[in-house]
């Protein structure tokens, strides 16, 4: 049986050992146990050869996750629960995986992305890991995950995972009704302070966002970076999503979770 | 007291027993005593044996005697001939529904098992109903209190017809909207115009069936009994009534047992979107759309189609005489054809949108509306000649006072009654209103939904006490706009002895259902659209029609979604209907009810005078405490009755949310390696509906027989007048309050507040599953209860005349002990039902303890 490292990644992070295949997986998280995850699933596949550090001592990881006596794989070996992301080399992740609540995987992989095509403007970011607030902030995806990642700025990290979320807004500048944001509100507000020039690159919108209908807020994908680079995960077309993913968005679009 | 124990050696429960028996024969002995009786001048009339020979002998086909005019007897051939050709008109369209493209094995693979499940419903249901029809066959063969046999024959036999009509309307709609569903689906890959033809022909299909059989059971009943026919049309109305009361309960409670059961484990537990094929319950929740909305809509429909015809032959027969029991039967005619032209005029273009679907359904009930009171005008001014019976008008228009009612009555034709006519343009014009009513309060487009979905934003609680002031607000004004045309109807005779008034309203409810056929197959149309999306989202291959052509699966399922949303708001529309008409038919047979209390015996009503149904319908006031008593106790009834049938859904739900969790453990059900057992959920919701349905049945059949014997007729009176009332307020509250939170709902749903998911999303949808079992089990079974509760009192009152404990005209010593004895077992007939309605399932036991 084939052993995969998976890296999970939103609400908390573990680095996981598993003979499951990605899907099988994610949906054994979502569904497949009585700890079942409440809600979505979020993980990369991790490619344990291009770790160049024995920080998880993964050397005798085929020993310590071994399939069950009746020969059925082992679902998961959790071989760390804390500061996971910082320690994983950026080229060692793979495709990421996007579970429902109800164990649909969605599979995406890196993109190339073209930092030239940013617009100037508001971003709405919703950080993952290892910290979890939600940011409107005036930098692109590149350039925030470098501030947020540089040593010099008091308030970093060594590495961070972020979505970048929509900021659809209506004629009278307030956002698109169809958001599932919990303040709606406030979020404009700190728009509106952000463009009115404060000074600060990002503004805190939330210390502990609870994002309702988390897929159906998803702009142009998923991001990993560090000083070093950026990692780019890009998020289906919505028409995409209705046809060739028609369950998995059917699933994360009705999901009350 | 330890003497006493050892004098009589019994068990205590067998003591307790003992002591209820001896209270009953101690309450006898009192009743017996003459004594007893409170003298409330009820006309002491002749035993009701006699009276059959007073009518006169029986004439089997007396319509084709010297009595009818040759013309008559056209008319009525004609009117059998358009009843035959609206049910050649259904064959038809039945045709063209199933020779339609079936879609891939997979849709017709769910299909099946959505059809099968509602056979098994159906004959779940007439294996139970079957033997209790048949025991009300003899009840009421053996009950007739007249002399003539063939009366008694006619009784019973119309009844077990009425209720067979009634059956094969509910089963043969649903089996056919159980077909076309997957038509609707197959044809949705095609073309939105296709897909919504299919799907309104095949509501068309049960629309014309109730149609065809209810005109065709009127006419054949009167033509074999002529004028003689009052017992049995009251059988045959009571038979379809009776069974559409079974129908809509066990219907309503399968059907949201199923969903909300569904949407407890689906939605709320794991996280799963509507119709998943993962979920067990998902199958149980399609059938319950078919055996709801389609065969108990269908029947429920079918039944007041039955009693307002039954209504207004009766007092046409002791107003008008031929005419005017030949005139309503003509306009029922008249309607046929107007359903038959005008539901084929709807269609919709190859790329339309649920606007313009919604626009031509619109357009085609108007150009039914218009063709039929066309029709009946027509048909009113030719046929409508009176001279003798009402005033007669002056001879030319000009020389008229339009301050005279009868100046609006004939337009300076002598001899000319259009009111009859007129009466059913205010029941034309009733049926417009009411649904533009319960549209305003239920749609999305208006403001009533929109402000429920607004105070969704500040989350459930908010959202549940506007759904309530907005229910509240919906039932005054459909109340006021029913009063507003029974006062019309009232206007339009001003000036005539009450009996004529009664028949005013009658005719109002004839016009009010005279498009029985469109308003069916729009309310059809709802479930069919429902389950066909269903279909398309269990049962479509989007890879593999994304490879055929580019944009076909996105399509599709846009025109599904449009089609749902079309169906839910003409499904929505066709309860204000449904509803109105119960109270309309009610309060014509209410007149039938004084009458035959003025006479003392229904084979006399054709003898009463003006005078005696003046005195007694002066009696019948809240001044008499009697009245007042069983007013209050009438105005309960159907608050015991919805609370019976809430607490049967959560009983139900409750069994299937276990079942649905045990087959949740199943890892091979999650990955969708392995199809969950949906029979077992079927049978679940089949077996715990036809349980419950007995508790709310008896209490509809034994409260005013309960009442009638152990209070009089009288109370029985301002029973029938609280329950009506209080019913009708009920019922509408709960429709339209339901109604407009899952309206508010699906509004949110299409993005506003945040859209799916949010947390006004989550306060929606606690207002749409507090609204479920409102809008579709007990606010829908109170129709049918308002006219089964108006049927046995009518058929019952000739008994209840002679032997209840207050005043039986029966002047024997034992007349008072039949009274108790009855009330007495209907009594613990009720309490059984109350007692069976509040016990917790199996499930419910074993889980909560």
């Amino acid at each position: 049986m084939q052993l995969h490292l998976y890296m999970l990644c939103y609400r908390f992070e573990a680095l996981v050992a598993s003979h499951l295949e990605p899907e099988a997986f994610g949906r054994y998280m979502a569904v497949g146990t009585q700890k079942n995850t409440r809600g979505n699933v979020l993980f990369f596949e991790i490619d344990g050869k291009k770790l160049h550090n024995d920080y998880f001592h993964l050397s005798d990881i085929e020993e310590r996750c071994v399939p069950h006596p009746d020969g059925s794989p082992k679902r998961s070996k959790y071989i760390s629960i804390y500061r996971v992301l910082e320690h994983l080399d950026l080229n060692a992740f793979e495709k990421l995986y996007l579970g429902t609540a109800d164990g649909r995987v969605l599979t995406l992989e890196a993109s190339p992305y073209d930092a030239k095509e940013e617009r100037r403007g508001a971003n709405l970011y919703d950080e993952l890991c290892p910290v979890s607030p939600m940011v409107v902030s005036a930098l692109p995806p590149a350039s925030f995950a470098t501030f947020m990642t540089d040593p010099k700025n008091p308030v970093s990290v060594p590495r961070i995972f972020f979505a970048d979320m929509l900021l659809d807004r209506d004629e009278s500048g307030r956002l698109a009704g169809y958001l599932p944001y919990s303040d709606p509100l406030h979020i404009i507000d700190c728009v509106k302070e952000l463009e009115q020039g404060s000074g600060k690159p990002s503004k805190t919108v939330s210390r502990t966002p609870l994002v309702h209908g988390f897929f159906r807020t998803i702009r142009r994908g998923f991001f990993v970076g560090d000083p070093s680079g950026i990692k780019f995960y890009r998020f289906p077309e919505r028409r995409e999503l209705e046809v060739q993913y028609a369950k998995w968005w059917r699933s994360a679009s009705e999901s009350l979770s | 007291m330890k003497y006493f124990r050892k004098l009589f050696p019994l068990s205590g429960k067998a003591r307790r027993n003992y002591l209820i028996a001896m209270l009953f024969v101690f309450a006898a002995g009192y009743f017996w005593q003459p004594g007893f009786s409170q003298n409330q001048s009820v006309p002491q009339t002749a035993p009701a044996v006699q009276t059959a020979e007073s009518v006169g002998h029986f004439v089997a086909f007396s319509v084709f005697t010297d009595k009818f005019a040759p013309m008559e007897r056209i008319a009525l051939i004609t009117v059998l001939l358009i009843a035959i050709a609206g049910l050649l008109y259904a064959v038809m369209l039945a045709k063209q529904v199933l020779a339609a493209d079936q879609g891939t094995k997979k849709m017709q693979e769910i299909a099946a098992a959505v059809r099968e499940g509602s056979n098994a419903y159906l004959g779940a249901q007439f294996k139970k109903v079957g033997p209790l029809i048949v025991i009300i066959t003899l009840i009421l063969f053996l009950t007739y209190s007249g002399s003539v046999d063939a009366f008694r024959w006619g009784r019973a036999a119309s009844f077990l017809v009425g209720a067979l009509f009634s059956w094969t309307v509910g089963f043969v709609g649903m089996r056919l909207a159980t077909n076309g569903n997957l038509r609707v689906a197959a044809a949705a890959t095609r073309s939105y115009g296709e897909a919504m033809q299919i799907g309104y022909r095949t509501g068309t299909v049960t629309g014309m069936l109730t149609d065809g059989l209810g005109l065709l059971g009127g006419t054949i009943i009167f033509l074999i009994f002529g004028e003689q026919a009052y017992e049995a049309l009251l059988g045959f109305g009571f038979g379809g009534t009776l069974l559409a009361l079974f129908m809509r309960v066990g219907g309503g409670i399968y059907t949201k047992a199923a969903d909300v059961g569904a949407d407890l484990v689906g939605k709320i537990e794991k996280d799963i979107p509507e119709d998943d094929p993962r979920n067990a319950a998902t199958i149980a929740d399609n059938v319950g759309d078919n055996v709801g909305d389609c065969a108990g809509m269908a029947a429920d429909i079918f039944e007041s189609y039955e009693v307002t015809i039954v209504a207004a032959m009766i007092l046409g027969m002791a107003t008008f005489g031929h005419k005017g029991v030949i005139f309503p039967l003509l306009v029922r005619g008249i309607g046929v054809l107007g359903s038959i032209i005008s539901t084929y005029t709807v269609k919709a273009g190859k790329d339309d949108t649920s606007d313009t679907a919604l626009k031509s359904v619109h357009r085609g009930f108007w150009i039914g509306s218009a063709i039929s009171v066309f029709g009946f005008i027509v048909l009113g001014f030719f046929y409508l000649r009176f001279p003798g019976i009402l005033k007669d008008a002056p001879a030319t228009f000009w020389g008229m006072n339009p301050m005279d009612p009868s100046f609006w009555a004939n337009f300076g034709f002598p001899g000319l009654d259009m009111r009859p006519a007129i009466a059913c343009f205010i029941g034309v014009v009733l049926a417009i209103v009411l649904n533009k009513v319960t549209s305003y309060y239920t749609h999305t487009g208006h403001n009533p939904v929109k402000s429920l979905a607004k105070a969704c934003q500040t989350g459930h609680a908010t959202n549940i006490i506007q759904g309530f002031a907005v229910g509240y607000e919906s039932t005054v004004v459909t109340i006021l706009v029913i009063a507003a045309s029974i006062m019309l109807s009232v206007l339009v005779y001003a000036g005539t002895p009450p009996l004529f008034v009664a028949y005013g309203v009658a005719m109002t409810g004839i016009g009010m259902l005279t498009l029985t056929g469109n308003t069916i197959s729009m309310d059809v149309f709802g479930p069919v659209a429902d389950n066909a999306n269903g279909i398309g989202e269990m049962g479509y291959e989007p890879v593999e029609m994304e490879k055929q052509e580019p944009g076909s699966y996105k399509r599709a399922r846009q025109i599904l979604a449009d089609l749902d949303a079309v169906g839910n708001t003409t499904k929505a529309e066709t309860k204000g209907i449904a509803i109105g008409s119960a109270v309309i038919a009610a309060v014509s047979l209410f007149s039938s009810f004084i009458a035959v209390i003025a006479v003392g015996s229904e084979d006399k009503i054709t003898e009463m005078t003006i005078a005696q149904y003046a005195i007694e319908a002066g009696k019948l006031t809240v001044a008499n405490p009697m009245v007042f008593i069983g007013f209050l106790i009438g105005g309960a009834v159907p608050f015991l009755f919805s609370s019976m049938l809430i607490r049967a859904v959560g009983r139900a739900a409750f069994d299937i949310v276990k079942e649905c969790r045990i087959q949740f453990r199943d890892p091979q059900i999650w990955d969708g390696s392995k199809k969950p057992n949906y029979g077992r959920v079927v049978d679940i919701c089949t077996n715990t509906a036809q349980k419950e349905l007995i508790g709310p049945g008896f209490l509809a059949i034994m409260a005013p027989i309960l009442v009638g014997f152990l209070l009089g007729p009288y109370a029985l009176g301002g029973f029938l007048a609280g329950m009506i009332l209080v019913g009708q307020l009920l019922a509408v509250f709960m429709s339209n309050a339901g109604g407009a939170w899952d309206n508010a709902k699906k509004m949110i749903e299409d993005g506003i507040y945040g859209g799916k998911g949010s947390d006004a999303h989550k306060a929606a949808v606690t207002g749409d599953t507090v609204g479920d079992p409102l809008k579709d089990t007990a606010g829908p079974a109170i129709n049918p209860l308002i006219k089964v509760m108006n049927m046995v009192s009518l058929l019952t009152l000739g008994l209840i005349l002679q032997y209840n404990l207050i005043t039986p005209s029966v002047q024997e010593g034992s007349a008072r002990l039949v009274g108790l004895l009855v009330a007495a077992v209907c009594a613990i007939a009720i309490g059984w039902a109350v007692w069976q309605s509040k016990r917790e399932s199996a499930a419910q036991e074993a889980e909560l303890g």
